[in-house]
């Protein structure tokens, strides 16, 4: 069996001990890798997907143990597990054979090492060559990943470069030392979706030029559909399907796998598409049963996969292989079951005419202090001549990258910042210059959810407390009966077991706490909701199980929502109309499939070309807008238009000039000279 | 860098002024009359009236206060109440000894800590670690003067190998010097080593969990390597935050040191000024510590800037 | 129900180290001397029996006496209230004036905070033994007293633990939403910023004990404590060392009281420190 691939993983258990039992967090684990193959592995957070990749380099710390299992590489007959992680055949094949990328690129390079030691030692390690050789190489590795002056910065620190930058500096270590495999762990997940794309597509490149094979781990299916050649799917510490890309999403096998692809938003969905949420929770690995571990949310479940030990996967067709115990026939069955049970139809929204929101030409500057007086020195230009409005019960999507003031502006009109300048007409009332004491009365009217279902409810505070907080405050119950039922009531609208209410946050799963931040958002009757984020932190299997309750609920209560996020096939799921963000600046509005379809600012372009869709046959069909660079920070914005020095299409007239928001047709409104000659409406 | 030094100096100074108020103060939290507190109730009305003038009483707060920086920056804290003689005339044979008293301590701790935090680190959870924690825990918390008179009955009294007091300045007469500094400057240090000890372990668990030491460890490199040039400058930034603390701890201790060996230092001088409430010597004396321990800290916190690049691109 | 629950947890997971069982035993024994102390001292610890000074150990003294023929495990029983004693009361003092501090400064910033943290860098510049000293020529000795200035002199640690634990509690979101929903100031530094800012300073008081203790005696050695004739360990230390060759265990004894109750204090506190909040481990 060994020898066939580059690297096989065959049985890898892994277990951690907590609270005295050994808890496998990876459970038989198989999987190989043949030279220059580029394989993605996928799977939600606890799925053991990363463990994986550290087991078979054995970077497992205590209290983790790698409990069984071998690896081999390139034919070598010996287990590499048989070598301790201390030993020299192990550390010549990490870092030599199989380097690593990690997920946090703010963390991951030594902050006190300058980054030119750090990708030297790699290379005088693993190529045996000198002092200077090895700088040498380090200059072209950075050059190779477009890191710019690499002469200069090789005696640089980390904390002297952006994020992305920091992962591209981790790639050209990763690959200075001329690996045959590279592990891309989640490498691109804590970057924006511009830069993910970028370096994605150079890692590829790279790879494919060097024949490098490479893994990438990842919990965005839209990722591996756009990059991987074969995939594994995995659930709970266990693989549950492995096929080549194409056939897995045009025929995915597993239950799981196909009810992952019906719960995700997708970019290129109808506007009406319904997202079927997964039941349930991943099982807590403590506590996986020993039946298929998938079962409680299966909707093919039938009794005899509880009375079996857990599937092992087999060849369901050539080269695909699902860990499922059902047959073609059984599936099928059940499949035809599924699609004939009605599906809840899409809940009807009315939109009004009138405004709930305007907002007209607000700004927000903050100061920047220096020296010991804290002499003001200058200012930081948040958000800039931000106009918009927002109609009473429609959802105003608000997308762009870290750094284009998102978040500066959902927290001027919650009016936590004070505006320097501008209106926010909240139902016809002009709020942008009230004081505390003036706004109190709007506060119940407005509420926000949060992104972090972890930091936004008090870890001290029972779940009904946290809940009724604001009925409380706002005397909006007049005697404790009335608290109570409004509590229970609230707790009813977003899925909650009223008997929970006694439990602090931290007994909650991440689904659960943001159901409960959404019915504090809802406890004080609002008008309007602002949704920071409010799915990015969750699982893609409960993100479903979010949107589908916020828009059942905009349905049932006539909400207003402001739906921040950077999740574009999200964004487009839930919003009415869409506005881009740039560097502080509004670059388009428009109705979403207007957007979608008639994407008029480069910026737009470039932001949706980035997002990749969950299917390799779209993906392969798709235009590529490459984008240069990266957002650069607040404090350097360029002149002129704040996207000019990224832009193909740049003029001399952007690099003088700040374009301004103009209505192009439709309410389509966009801030770029390219259309400068078509009659304002 | 320039500038952050600048900014620590500025910092340090206003610290300092700070301080200066406090000690001024002191005369005026007294409670009743400072005189009386100071010369006790049967002075003698030209007495009291001479150090009624002195320390100004008959002006403002504030033209008082100036007045005493202005005198206290060039050395003149007034007249010793007890000894009738300059202030830092009584002070100035004494202050160097506690001074050289401390700093040997300080510099004794600092790699004896490092080195046994280190290695308990290293060898964590093994036999080793369990030793040398379960040692710098015990001795983290015995009282110094304590230890003083431990040492001192079994290796004075019992064994008569050592002196069991005086002060000779090294230079001077370097055999009995060493052989009276023995036991003080262990007393001294053994909590400091117990101290450092414990923040080098703690800061080093801390640093091998961060994720470039998984960088390091997924690169290949030794253990060894991983250890000494990717853990240890990161897990020795915070121990140099609390070095400068250390040493002021260490001048604390001198006081209970010098005490129990009978050392001539700055330490009995101001146990006695206090118990007869000789007011300029207190003062002198807390000045000159906080002056030391501000230096040394300010000293710490750009060596901290030199290890820390973090800090050098603020 | 559910508090219950978290307080079993506590005191199991407390008590899951043997150690922390040791050294809780060993300051409840302390405790119970210092109540039961005029039951269990054999003899009064201020009689002095002129005809019986410096005795050696006898049946009669178990520890001797000393120079004005006092019984010294008497004398060691009755210390025991004064160390406890000053040793609560002074981290009392310290952990309410600090953390009012520390919770004003972090919640309110700008020159609040600067003035606030200015003047707790210039108190930790001073050493803290200093810094007591100079106070006690101030406020004098005594035992009241010395809680207080053992309060002020290690109240700086509270302000900074208690600043810098608003400070980050204060970018949670759970801040922002109960701010949003209408709470006003001293609701949100009360109701969500003092309760989730309590584990760690609960830890700092319990380790606190034991070093204030241990600076008593300090005091008390060096003279500016507890004056004679209270007994206090400190005190006994400083008079026995004159008869250091005569009678070792009079010296010595109430240093090793000392060293015990510290040492089973602080482990305590570190089994504390564990079972509330594991990832304080190393930052106190």
């Amino acid at each position: 069996m060994s020898g066939k691939h580059l690297l096989e993983i065959k049985d890898i258990e892994t277990c951690f001990k907590t609270d005295g039992k050994m808890v496998c967090a990876v459970d038989g684990v198989s999987m190989y890798l043949n030279p220059g193959e580029i394989i993605g592995i996928v799977g939600e957070s606890g799925s053991g997907k990363s463990v994986t990749m550290m087991s078979m380099l054995q970077l497992i710390a205590s209290p983790g143990k790698i409990t069984g299992g071998e690896v081999y590489l390139e034919g070598n007959s010996k287990n590499m597990l048989e070598y301790g992680p201390q030993s020299e055949e192990m550390r010549k094949m990490r870092g030599g054979k199989v380097s690593m990328i990690f997920q946090e690129p703010m963390t991951s390079l030594n902050p006190v090492l300058t980054i030119g030691y750090q990708i030297r030692e790699n290379i005088m390690l693993h190529l045996k060559l000198s002092k200077e050789e090895a700088k040498e190489r380090t200059i072209q590795m950075l050059k190779m990943v477009n890191i710019p002056d690499a002469e200069q910065r090789y005696n640089y620190y980390p904390q002297q470069f952006s994020g992305g930058m920091r992962q591209r500096i981790m790639i050209a270590m990763a690959m200075s030392s001329e690996p045959e495999v590279l592990v891309a762990d989640e490498a691109t997940t804590a970057l924006d979706v511009t830069t993910q794309a970028q370096l994605l597509e150079m890692i590829r490149d790279i790879a494919k030029k060097t024949n490098t094979a490479v893994i990438i781990v990842t919990h965005n299916l839209g990722i591996v559909a756009r990059f991987a050649e074969r995939i594994y799917v995995m659930y709970s510490g266990r693989v549950m399907e492995n096929a080549e890309a194409g056939e897995l999403f045009a025929s995915p096998e597993h239950p799981y796998t196909r009810a992952l692809l019906r719960a995700i938003p997708r970019l290129d969905d109808p506007k009406d598409r319904i997202l079927i949420p997964i039941d349930g929770l991943p099982p807590n690995p403590a506590t996986r049963p020993d039946y298929c571990p998938f079962y409680d949310r299966c909707e093919y479940r039938m009794d005899r996969c509880k009375e079996c030990k857990r599937p092992e996967l087999r060849e369901v067709s050539p080269n695909h292989y699902a860990a499922c115990l059902l047959t073609e026939e059984e599936k099928a069955e059940k499949a035809a079951e599924i699609a004939s049970k009605t599906i809840k139809e899409a809940p009807q929204k009315t939109i009004g005419s009138e405004y709930c929101l305007d907002v007209k030409n607000v700004r927000k500057y903050f100061p920047v202090y220096k020296g010991i007086m804290k002499k003001k020195v200058g200012e930081v230009k948040a958000i800039e001549e931000i106009t918009f409005h927002a109609r009473k019960g429609e959802t105003l999507g608000i997308v762009g990258e870290s750094g284009c003031g998102k978040t500066t502006l959902a927290r001027c009109i919650m009016r936590v910042y004070k505006p320097e300048e501008g209106e926010i007409l909240f139902n016809g009332t002009d709020i942008a210059g009230f004081t505390d004491k003036q706004l109190q009365p709007y506060r119940p009217k407005m509420s926000m959810i949060f992104q972090d279902p972890f930091s936004s409810l008090d870890p001290r505070q029972t779940a009904e407390s946290i809940v009724g907080e604001s009925l409380k405050l706002h005397k909006l119950v007049k005697n404790k009966a009335e608290y109570d039922s409004r509590v229970e009531e609230l707790f009813r609208i977003v899925g909650l077991d009223p008997a929970l209410k006694n439990r602090v946050p931290h007994e909650f799963s991440g689904g659960q706490r943001q159901r409960i931040g959404i019915a504090r958002a809802l406890s004080s009757n609002p008008d309007m909701i602002i949704c920071d984020e409010p799915i990015s932190a969750l699982d893609v299997s409960i993100q479903a199980q979010v949107i589908n309750l916020l828009e059942d609920l905009q349905a049932k209560l006539g909400l207003t929502y402001l739906f921040i996020a950077h999740d574009l096939a999200v964004v487009k799921h839930i919003s009415d109309r869409i506005l881009v963000m740039y560097l502080g600046r509004v670059v388009e509005i428009a109705e979403c499939d207007e957007l979608y379809n008639n994407t008029l600012h480069p910026y737009t372009k470039a932001l949706l070309a980035a997002v990749p869709v969950a299917d390799p046959a779209v993906e392969s069909k798709r235009e590529r807008v490459p984008i240069r660079g990266e957002v650069p920070s607040l404090t350097n914005r360029p002149s002129g238009c704040p996207f000019h020095d990224r832009c193909d299409r740049v003029t001399e007239r952007c690099k003088k000039e700040v374009p301004l928001l103009k209505d192009v047709g439709n309410g389509h409104m966009t801030a770029c000279f390219l259309y400068d000659n078509i009659p304002e409406q | 860098m320039g500038s952050y030094v600048l900014k620590r100096t500025g910092q340090m100074v206003a610290i300092l002024l700070m301080i200066s108020v406090f000690i001024f103060m002191l005369v005026s939290m007294i409670p009743g009359d400072p005189v009386y507190a100071m010369l006790g109730e049967e002075v003698s009305p030209e007495e009291y009236q001479r150090v009624y003038l002195e320390l100004g009483l008959d002006k403002p707060v504030i033209v008082r206060y100036v007045t005493w920086l202005g005198n206290a920056l060039q050395g003149d804290f007034g007249q010793s109440t007890q000894f009738h003689k300059g202030t830092i005339e009584v002070l100035s044979e004494r202050i160097p000894i506690t001074l050289f008293l401390s700093f040997s301590a300080f510099l004794i701790s600092i790699p004896l800590g490092i080195f046994f935090g280190v290695i308990s680190a290293v060898y964590r959870g093994k036999r080793t670690d369990t030793v040398v924690t379960f040692l710098a825990n015990i001795t983290a918390c015995l009282p110094q003067f304590w230890i003083g008179l431990l040492v001192m009955y079994v290796f004075a009294m019992k064994l008569g190998w050592l002196p069991s007091y005086g002060f000779t300045w090294p230079w001077d007469d370097f055999s009995t010097s060493i052989r009276q500094l023995i036991m003080p400057l262990f007393c001294l240090s053994l909590g400091g080593v117990a101290s450092i000890t414990r923040q080098t372990r703690s800061s080093m668990l801390e640093v091998i969990r961060q994720d470039y030491v998984r960088t390091a460890r997924s690169k290949g490199l030794t253990e060894k390597k991983v250890i000494f040039i990717h853990a240890l400058k990161n897990g020795l930034i915070p121990v140099i935050t609390i070095l400068g603390m250390r040493l002021g701890t260490m001048l604390g201790g001198s006081m209970f040191v010098e005490s129990v060996f009978s050392i001539p230092g700055m330490g009995s001088l101001f146990v006695k000024a206090i118990t007869s409430r000789d007011i300029p010597v207190v003062q002198a004396c807390v000045l000159v510590t906080a002056l030391v321990a501000c230096v040394i800290n300010l000293i710490t916190d750009i060596l901290y800037a030199v290890v820390d690049p973090r800090i050098r691109f603020e | 129900m559910e508090r219950n629950n978290k307080l079993k947890k506590f005191v199991r997971t407390l008590f899951s180290r043997k150690i922390v069982i040791g050294a809780f035993v060993v300051v409840v024994v302390f405790i119970l001397v210092a109540i039961l102390a005029p039951l269990l001292a054999p003899y009064d610890p201020n009689y002095a029996d002129f005809a019986a000074y410096l005795s050696q150990p006898t049946k009669a003294h178990w520890l001797g006496t000393d120079a004005y023929g006092r019984d010294v495990l008497s004398r060691i029983i009755y210390g025991t209230r004064v160390s406890l004693i000053i040793g609560v009361l002074a981290v009392c003092i310290a952990c309410i004036i600090g953390t009012f501090f520390g919770m004003i400064a972090g919640y309110f910033g700008g020159i609040v905070d600067d003035i606030i943290n200015r003047m707790t860098e210039a108190i930790r510049a001073i050493p803290q033994v200093v810094l007591a000293m100079a106070l006690t020529a101030v406020f004098g000795s005594g035992i009241r007293n010395l809680a207080i200035i053992l309060g002020i002199s290690s109240m700086a640690g509270y302000v900074r633990m208690m600043r810098g634990q608003v400070l980050s509690i204060k970018q949670a979101d759970y801040i922002m939403a109960g701010k949003l929903q209408g709470n006003r100031n001293f609701q949100l530094m009360f109701k969500h910023i003092l309760p989730n800012s309590i584990s760690p300073i609960i830890v700092m008081m319990t380790q606190q004990v034991g070093a204030t203790i241990l600076s008593e005696a300090g005091l008390s050695f060096l003279g500016l404590g507890i004056s004679a004739p209270t007994a206090s360990w400190g005190s006994m230390v400083s008079e026995g060392r004159l008869f250091l060759l005569q009678n070792p265990v009079f010296a010595l004894t109430p240093g090793i009281c000392v060293a015990v109750l510290v040492i089973s204090l602080n482990m305590l506190g570190d089994g504390v420190r564990d079972a509330l909040d594991p990832r304080l481990r190393g930052e106190i």
